[in-house]
């Protein structure tokens, strides 16, 4: 862990090293990386590397990528391009995918990509029978009939 | 979803040597869960980190609570801090395990009282006049740190699972232990006017942590500062102005602090602000009182008769009723009623939620949102119930959402 330079120089350092699961590391622009709310205190306190043990690299490249674009867009004051862009930061990501950014999103209050990424999901799940919806996510019926029951009549109230 | 190897530093290598003894804190509940997780992990699979996760979260904590002991407390690097805020984050979402928020509320609070009840009290007990002032003051700034980093260690808990209605947020509750243990402990204490101007700072700082303040006292204290300042000048032009005035201008800090908060509230303080103010014959006749170990003569102090008058219509509103109540419920039905009070407050925030969604769309479909809230309001009753047998308060039902 390096301090930061600040502590020596006039400049507080403009970028933050953001370290995935695996080992890789990202440079990101402070202010980009200011958008997680999880990350705000160490960056403040003039720290220059931080771990994220739960997100692997693959997804936190994406993530800066989403970071950085909005970051610019704040500084600029400029939305030109900016629906687009969140269009087409998730058009055509796999499932898998787009929940590892949901959940990514989620461990760091990236709180505009967690809106995203939510509505994304919750777009897939509009109108679908709980049948359906088990067929979309791939999700495994391991409840008991029991459970089951019990869990229907709970939500009688949607489902009448 | 799996949690990922951290590198751990020399608190976890001290850990590992106090083996079962720190999971022993844990309720039964949770042990359980940890031996079958164990248990599960050797056939192959399973999570193996619940138990490593409970461990390094305890020694977060206690790491934490060297706070008052040690001077050289310099924090949590990031490695450490992102270790411990992600086993939080990981035991809130895994799946199967939805009491963990609970538990982990419950070890939170845990850790403040245990730190007041075990290291601040003692260390207040010794001291006396000034010196008890000096040490609470300390106290309290090193309380603060604490629970700023108890905030940030739970931040994923505080924001998904505390947002409820019934419970304090961390933070909250930490400011609220503080003033109880003061209150509860130190009443009519004697102290001078010197640390008068710093308990006048603390209430305002109080006051900045959602805590009530009333203004009026604050506003008094000035006044009758002044005619005491004045009475000095009248018979002694040895005292230095220059202590005077930054004293003044201290008060005067806190009286526009007060000022300012006096249109928005007008609410009595309740705490131990109130009954720490004392030793001056002017703030005892503000708060109608006479400290019970000093016999109030005018030999006590040095200064002659003032002229201030405490408003009848103020006074101490004690809140020791429910802090006893609190007292005589039984440490299990306590921890049982922690977990069922969280329950209820999420019952209660989901109907709330389809509540406002109908504020919102008027007419249009709402016979069936009702019935949920019905369904809600009746799964509420029945927490309600299980609360009161327990022993404890449950948080009431809002009218609106009952037809």
């Amino acid at each position: 862990m390096a301090a930061a330079d600040g502590t020596t120089g006039e400049e507080v350092k403009k970028t933050i090293d953001l370290v995935s699961k695996d080992g890789e590391r990202f440079e990101v622009a402070r202010d980009a990386a200011l958008l997680c709310k999880t990350l705000r205190w160490m960056i403040k306190g003039g720290y220059g590397r931080i771990p994220l043990p739960n997100v692997a690299s693959p997804i936190l490249a994406r993530v800066v990528d989403y970071l950085a674009r909005h970051a610019a867009a704040a500084a600029a004051m400029d939305d030109d391009g900016l629906d687009r862009f969140d269009r087409d930061f998730l058009a055509g990501v796999d499932q898998d995918t787009l929940f590892d950014l949901l959940l990514a999103a989620n461990y760091l209050q990236a709180d505009g990509l967690l809106d995203l990424a939510c509505k994304k999901v919750a777009a897939m799940m509009t109108g679908k029978s709980p049948e359906q919806m088990r067929e979309i996510f791939h999700i495994v019926n391991d409840l008991t009939p029991e459970e089951e029951k019990e869990i229907r009549e709970d939500i009688a109230w949607a489902l009448n | 979803m799996s949690t990922g190897q951290v590198h751990r530093g020399r608190e976890g290598a001290a850990v590992e040597s106090h083996g079962e003894d720190l999971l022993s804190v844990l309720p039964d509940e949770i042990l359980l869960h940890i031996r079958l997780a164990r248990w599960r992990g050797a056939r192959g699979g399973g999570v193996l980190d619940l138990e490593e996760g409970w461990r390094d979260v305890l020694a977060g904590v206690a790491k934490l609570k060297s706070i008052h002991t040690d001077s050289d407390f310099g924090g949590f690097s990031p490695d450490e801090y992102m270790h411990i805020y992600t086993l939080v984050y990981y035991m809130c979402t895994q799946k199967g395990h939805k009491d963990y928020p609970k538990e982990l509320y419950h070890l939170c609070k845990q850790a403040l009282d245990d730190h007041l009840d075990s290291i601040v009290l003692p260390s207040l007990n010794e001291k006396h006049g000034n010196f008890l002032l000096a040490e609470m003051l300390q106290s309290w700034e090193k309380h603060k740190l604490m629970v700023r980093w108890l905030r940030r260690f739970f931040d994923y808990l505080d924001r998904v699972s505390i947002t409820w209605k019934s419970l304090h947020s961390l933070e909250h509750m930490g400011w609220i232990g503080f003033r109880d243990m003061i209150n509860d402990e130190r009443n009519g204490l004697l102290i001078d006017r010197a640390l008068l101007k710093n308990v006048i700072h603390m209430c305002n700082e109080f006051g900045d942590s959602e805590l009530n303040s009333y203004p009026e006292y604050i506003l008094k204290a000035e006044e009758c500062l002044q005619k005491e300042k004045e009475q000095v000048y009248s018979h002694s032009t040895t005292e230095p102005k220059d202590t005077s005035d930054k004293g003044m201008a201290l008060v005067k800090h806190g009286t526009d602090t007060a000022k300012s908060r006096k249109d928005k509230k007008n609410e009595v303080m309740v705490g131990f602000p109130i009954n720490l103010i004392s030793g001056s014959r002017v703030v005892d006749e503000i708060l109608g009182r006479v400290p019970v170990k000093a016999p109030f003569t005018d030999s006590t102090f040095e200064f002659g008769n003032s002229s201030c008058n405490p408003p009848d219509s103020f006074g101490y509103i004690p809140t020791t009723s429910k802090s006893f109540a609190e007292r005589l419920m039984a440490p299990e039905n306590e921890d049982l009623v922690v977990m069922l009070s969280l329950d209820l407050a999420e019952e209660l925030e989901t109907i709330d939620e389809v509540y406002q969604q109908i504020s919102r769309k008027g007419e249009r479909g709402s016979s069936k949102l009702w019935k949920f809230i019905d369904h809600g309001v009746k799964k509420c009753t029945q927490i309600r119930r299980s609360i009161t047998l327990l022993g404890g308060s449950p948080q009431e039902i809002p009218n609106y959402l009952i037809r």
